[in-house]
């Protein structure tokens, strides 16, 4: 566990980026294909020129 | 010499012809600044990655990890927590649904659109192109210096041949031709990357092997940095000593906090047409970024192993006490001569991807937000203007390549991370979730925050305020707190990154003044929901 590392807390953030890392990769395929919520059609929105009082 | 002129001429030929296949595709304002929002999500994630990863973040802070060691990994477990699954998850997909909403082609449009605000989307535009170029030179100068090194071509030279092939497809081809060259960019770092980590290892007889030698060497580290608190390269540093304070607040929390509000990263989210490649970007992201820091700082670190066992001293020593010389002398001393051409070219990829982007948001900062939304420039001209935008920001980090001394331009990206997380992080933040936030708590953020990281920059955070000397000519001492008792509290604010003082005084502000002042318009509230 502690692969040669001089404390605990190296470890524990060694191990962590590996962890974090592969959360990563396990998310990224989980949602492969996840496209969320549709999109609302594309608002042309025209903000106020002159809004900023 | 020929392998590499042979090995950088096929590499500035295909960035050429992605430059040009992004100028063709290019035609609206939307390609120009947001590659059409059509983007795949590889090109995506290693855009955002190797603009992210910039050379300063492999030389520089793995340098630092020579020096200081493991602890560095700190910074790479917030890269890839903050910098790839926060970033992507939680602000990407807001931003990207939101900027749709909203019409949104940059950043500083992003926040002037949401709290409906010209003053904000102005101000935003403002400091982004004032400061960017300065963090645009550090990197100008990184890969300049090692070109004149590599190459022999003089330093003034290097840097206007490096800014006029970037001026060539960054103004040209736009927001395309950034991510196409970055991805390419990108890829190339992390081949060398991998060779790099794993003949590190190799040479030191394995993983745990490599970590144990380190670990034994405890009683080398030298005197000065035991002072400061440092232990050993795998045991870390004294809890709330000067270093652990450095380690902890400069770089760990500066530099990981601070990439959520950086303009040139938060614009990739909006160039993807849906939330199914973010979700994959997660997935390239969270091997990409470890690639980069990960494997710097464990390079760093071990380098002082692989020294030890060659030379007889540690990597410090061997670098002549310039911790920037730690990485390129491992480089060439310990690793074969086909690498370090081929690394040098990944260096160069490094700097570029940084740069091109770098470019474009100073670019489109100030022809689309400061131009055409502040000052009112007709909305044809946006991409004229927007590209003599690029140009202008180019040749300001020109000059700021010459006029600053290195020891400032050293500092540049912390800097740069540091005023946009102050300025921008807490209105971005609660602008994205928050429908009580308000115009006015986002202004007085906004400006409060950049206002307190700027008065902790030029007056109290040693690095900047003694190198910029402000300080020292209005008040005849270094900081205002370099004369309190050595050892006290506030002795010790000299050494606390600007981001630890700022970014709380901002966030505060955006909170307490949005539940004091008027809520905006219902209408409006729903208009920036309206894809959520």
């Amino acid at each position: 566990m502690m692969l040669g590392l001089g404390s605990v807390e190296i470890a524990a953030v060694f191990w962590l980026c590996i962890l974090s890392s592969v959360s990563c990769v396990a998310y990224g395929i989980i949602n492969w294909n996840n496209k969320g919520k549709p999109d609302a059609t594309a608002l042309n929105v025209d903000v106020k020129p002159k809004g900023d009082k | 010499m020929v392998t590499k002129i042979v090995i950088t001429c096929i590499y500035l030929s295909v960035i050429f012809y992605l430059g040009f296949k992004g100028w063709q595709s290019s035609k609206k304002s939307t390609d120009y600044m947001l590659a059409g929002r059509q983007m795949n999500p590889f090109i995506m994630a290693m855009s955002y990655g190797a603009t992210f990863v910039s050379t300063s973040a492999i030389i520089g802070f793995g340098g630092a990890a020579g020096l200081f060691g493991f602890p560095l990994l700190w910074l790479t477990l917030a890269t890839i927590v903050v910098g790839v699954l926060i970033a992507m998850v939680f602000f990407g997909k807001r931003t990207r649904r939101m900027g749709l909403a909203l019409e949104s082609h940059t950043f500083p449009e992003l926040l002037g659109r949401r709290y409906d605000s010209k003053f904000i989307q102005g101000f935003a535009g403002a400091i982004i192109f004032l400061f960017i170029p300065v963090y645009a030179a550090a990197v100008l100068i990184g890969i300049s210096r090692m070109m004149e090194i590599s190459f022999g071509i003089p330093y003034d030279i290097s840097l206007l041949l490096i800014s006029f092939i970037l001026a060539g497809y960054v103004i040209t081809g736009g927001m395309k031709a950034v991510m196409y060259t970055d991805a390419f960019q990108g890829l190339i770092m992390g081949i060398m990357m991998i060779i790099l980590i794993v003949s590190t290892y190799s040479m030191l007889g394995g993983v745990t092997e490599a970590h144990q030698t380190l670990t034994d060497m405890v009683n080398l580290m030298p005197a000065k940095l035991r002072k400061g608190g440092m232990i050993g390269w795998t045991q870390g540093a004294e809890f709330g000593s000067p270093l652990w304070l450095v380690i902890y607040t400069t770089i760990v929390y500066g530099v990981g906090i601070g990439v959520l509000a950086q303009p040139q990263l938060a614009v990739r989210f909006m160039t993807v047409p849906s939330d199914r490649e973010l979700n994959r970007a997660v997935l390239y992201g969270g091997i990409f970024i470890p690639l980069m820091t990960g494997v710097a700082f464990l390079t760093g670190a071990l380098s002082n192993a692989v020294f030890y066992k060659e030379a007889g001293k540690i990597s410090i020593a061997v670098a002549g006490g310039n911790m920037d010389k730690i990485i390129p002398m491992y480089i060439e001393q310990m690793m074969p001569s086909w690498f370090s051409a081929l690394f040098l070219l990944a260096m160069l990829a490094a700097g570029m991807s940084t740069l091109s982007s770098q470019y474009h948001v100073g670019g489109t900062a100030l022809g689309r937000d400061f131009f055409e939304r502040f000052v009112n420039v007709p909305a044809e001209k946006s991409v004229k203007i927007t590209k003599a935008g690029v140009a202008i920001t180019l040749l300001a980090a020109i000059l700021w390549a010459w006029v600053l001394p290195p020891s400032i331009i050293a500092r540049a990206t912390a800097f740069f991370f540091g005023l946009c997380a102050a300025s921008f992080l807490p209105i971005y933040l609660l602008g994205l979730y928050w429908k009580g936030m308000t115009k006015k708590a986002a202004k007085v953020s906004m400006v409060g925050g950049f206002c307190a990281s700027m008065f902790w920059l030029l007056f109290v955070h040693a690095k900047e305020a003694k190198a910029i000397g402000l300080c020292k000519s209005l008040t005849g001492i270094d900081t205002l707190v370099s004369s309190a008792a050595k050892g006290s509290w506030i002795w010790l604010l000299q050494w606390v990154d600007p981001n630890v003082i700022a970014l709380p005084v901002s966030l505060a502000l955006a909170i307490g003044v949005a539940l004091i002042t008027p809520k905006m318009n219902k209408e409006h509230l729903k208009l920036c929901w309206a894809n959520i």
